[in-house]
């Protein structure tokens, strides 16, 4: 079965990239660009089979997104990987996620990591 | 902060901050150019091509005020710049913070969406909401161009702009609005917003020329006109115009004036002494006539006197300069070597007239030495070929030299004249001007021979020794000799005899049986006054 990924981004370039690279691997991928949309869609439907996350973002943040995620039946063990330019920032108190992809990443890597949380 | 000078680097990081209305910058000199930095909750428009360091300027803002104030700050893209690539080209940039990055003191965000699905309105609604959660003391909305793309008619800007000012005092938020875009000067969006600059980038035949200019800014005074950017691993750096920092004289340096001689003693005798302390002398001469080699003894006698010397230069690297300074017997190294005399020199090649002087002026000011300071600038060509605007060097010198006096250095430059002409020609006429002494180096081509000779022109502070004389370098450095009175028209370079046998070191002719019409034996010491010379001064 065809696993279904959320894409939540503010950059367009990355979202819209991303959602086309993951079909063209043979995902179905849909995407959001801030993190109360990312909510809004999340509450509303079938949890999707992993969430593609990045930190920075309008209206509520990823981490943010992460933890609302954590504390909602159907979504807490949703596999979640985080996107950043970033260094990863040490949460104290903050629900861990599954992996980071560190921004600018390769498909190769991006691949690599779905593939591994998705497991 | 027109009466006072402007901040060092180091100094200026790291003092307290001034005027609680204002919001620095950090950017060196871009605050004293404002005046002290932006007004707090102003809503800034930072206009310019793609290249002109708006980005870096709204960036080194952000992570300077984090680092000074641990405050946070907002960086809004409206275009489809990758953050990851933006992020990518901050990080080796000596300002940027990772730490900071990481901790979400700054934090970067989109509105191309919002702005693409709800418009200038989308953004405000994404603005408001990112202000009231993150409370950043500024925030930078780059790409307004964006917005100006999707409406090309005032009325549309006006309003997102206005309600962007309004919403950035609701939040206590200094705003700052990069764009490329080419219509802002005298544009209604230049109009509503509290300032105005440019960042201008230039070709000036090969050369890449970056200028800052502010054209509005309410509620204060600022430093008009362009003043010269850098873009370096630093970030930007902004090098106010000369003439315009130091163009109201503070008065002059109240130490007791005394001679600063070159240890050369008929030279010093022409001089009655030497120029005054806090005085500037140009000393001219084409390739060759010694320029350096004076200028040189001038910085070691003030080392024996213990003075600080410094030899700032263009055209020859430290070690060789000792070297050649050794091939005649000056002590050069060893005064380099006990810190006396320092040798700064500068590879002609791209640099910047403001940075130039500033360098040279941060500089003694910052050391405040307790003892008198003597400066060769060997070539002030250096500083002409930095300079891109014809008829600003004569501003510029007249600033410099005024600065110079005011910190009480005595400055002796040197101007290359050129090698086959007979006429004084002074590439910059304008040195003469601003200075208070001219000393004159010439070659003359006298019976197969080439002499040197040495004049003073000028002398506007004291009286001096209107002849001219032979000035050899030798193995045991530079010495004047007696007048060189065997010729006339020495001043062209093609001296005619005048009968009278010259006791300079040209070569005798060969003695006949007959005495040649009107001969006579001089002494060193008999100074006759020559026909149309001009009387000694007192």
């Amino acid at each position: 079965m065809t696993a279904r990924i959320l894409v939540v981004d503010d950059e367009p370039d990355i979202a819209e990239v991303v959602q086309s690279v993951l079909e063209a691997a043979g995902y179905d991928a849909s995407i959001c660009s801030n993190g109360q949309q990312a909510i809004d869609l999340l509450g509303a439907g079938t949890p999707p089979d992993l969430v593609l996350l990045d930190v920075m973002m309008p209206y509520k943040n990823g981490y943010e997104v992460l933890d609302w995620m954590r504390e909602h039946d159907g979504l807490s063990t949703t596999p979640v990987v985080m996107m950043s330019a970033a260094v990863p920032e040490k949460r104290e108190g903050g629900h861990p996620w599954d992996a980071f992809l560190r921004k600018p990443f390769t498909l190769e890597q991006l691949e690599k990591t779905i593939r591994g949380a998705l497991r | 902060m027109k009466d006072s000078p402007p901040p060092f680097d180091a100094e200026y990081l790291e003092a307290p901050d001034g005027d609680p209305d204002r919001i620095r910058s950090g950017i060196l000199r871009l605050d004293y150019i404002l005046k002290g930095g932006f007004l707090r909750m102003g809503t800034y428009l930072i206009h310019g091509p793609p290249g002109s360091g708006k980005t870096i300027l709204g960036n080194q803002t952000c992570f300077n005020l984090i680092r000074r104030e641990g405050v946070k700050s907002l960086y809004v893209t409206l275009m489809t710049e990758s953050h990851a690539k933006l992020v990518r080209h901050l990080r080796p940039m000596s300002f940027f913070d990772e730490a900071a990055v990481s901790a979400h003191d700054i934090v970067y965000e989109s509105a191309f969406s919002a702005l693409k699905t709800g418009g200038p309105e989308g953004v405000l609604r994404q603005l408001q909401s990112s202000l009231q959660r993150q409370k950043p003391a500024v925030l930078v909305i780059d790409g307004l161009d964006a917005i100006l793309r999707l409406h090309p008619s005032d009325q549309p800007v006006i309003e997102f702009i206005s309600a962007l000012m309004s919403l950035a005092q609701l939040h206590e938020t200094t705003v700052l609005l990069c764009t490329t875009a080419t219509r802002t000067s005298g544009s209604a969006e230049a109009a509503v917003v509290d300032g105005v600059i440019e960042l201008s980038l230039e070709l000036l035949g090969p050369r890449t020329m970056r200028e800052l200019t502010v054209h509005k800014f309410r509620g204060s005074d600022f430093l008009p006109g362009k003043h010269e950017v850098e873009i370096t691993d630093r970030g930007i750096q902004i090098h106010p115009r000369t003439e315009i920092q130091f163009g109201d004289p503070q008065g002059t340096a109240m130490e007791e004036r005394v001679r600063m001689g070159f240890g050369v003693p008929s030279f010093d005798a022409m001089l009655h002494g030497g120029p005054l302390s806090g005085s500037a002398t140009a000393l001219l001469g084409a390739p060759g006539t010694g320029k350096t080699f004076l200028g040189l003894s001038f910085l070691i006698e003030g080392a024996k006197r213990g003075h600080h010397g410094i030899y700032y230069g263009f055209y020859e690297p430290p070690p060789r300069l000792i070297e050649k300074a050794e091939s005649i017997g000056l002590s050069l190294r060893e005064h380099v070597e006990s810190g006396a005399i320092e040798l700064m020199w500068q590879p002609p090649l791209e640099l910047y007239l403001d940075a130039l002087a500033e360098e040279l002026l941060e500089k003694i000011r910052r050391e405040q030495r307790p003892e008198r300071t003597r400066l060769f600038i060997d070539g002030i060509e250096g500083f002409r070929a930095a300079n891109p605007y014809p008829g600003r060097m004569g501003r510029f010198l007249s600033a410099f030299t005024n600065q110079l006096r005011t910190l009480d250095v005595t400055t002796l430059v040197s101007e290359e004249l050129a090698l086959f002409k007979s006429e004084v020609d002074m590439p910059n006429s304008e040195l003469g001007n601003v200075v208070e002494s001219i000393v004159l180096l010439r070659l003359l081509e006298y019976r197969s021979q080439l002499h040197r000779l040495v004049s003073v022109m000028k002398m506007r502070e004291s009286g001096y020794d209107t002849s001219i004389r032979g000035f050899a370098i030798t193995p045991e450095g530079v010495r004047v000799d007696d007048t060189f009175e065997a010729a006339e028209a020495l001043l062209t370079g093609h001296a005619r005899s005048s009968g009278v046998p010259s006791t300079s070191r040209a070569p005798e002719r060969p003695k006949s049986t007959k005495p040649s019409a009107g001969s006579r034996k001089r002494t060193p010491s008999k100074k006759s006054k020559r026909a149309g010379a001009p009387g000694r001064r007192k």
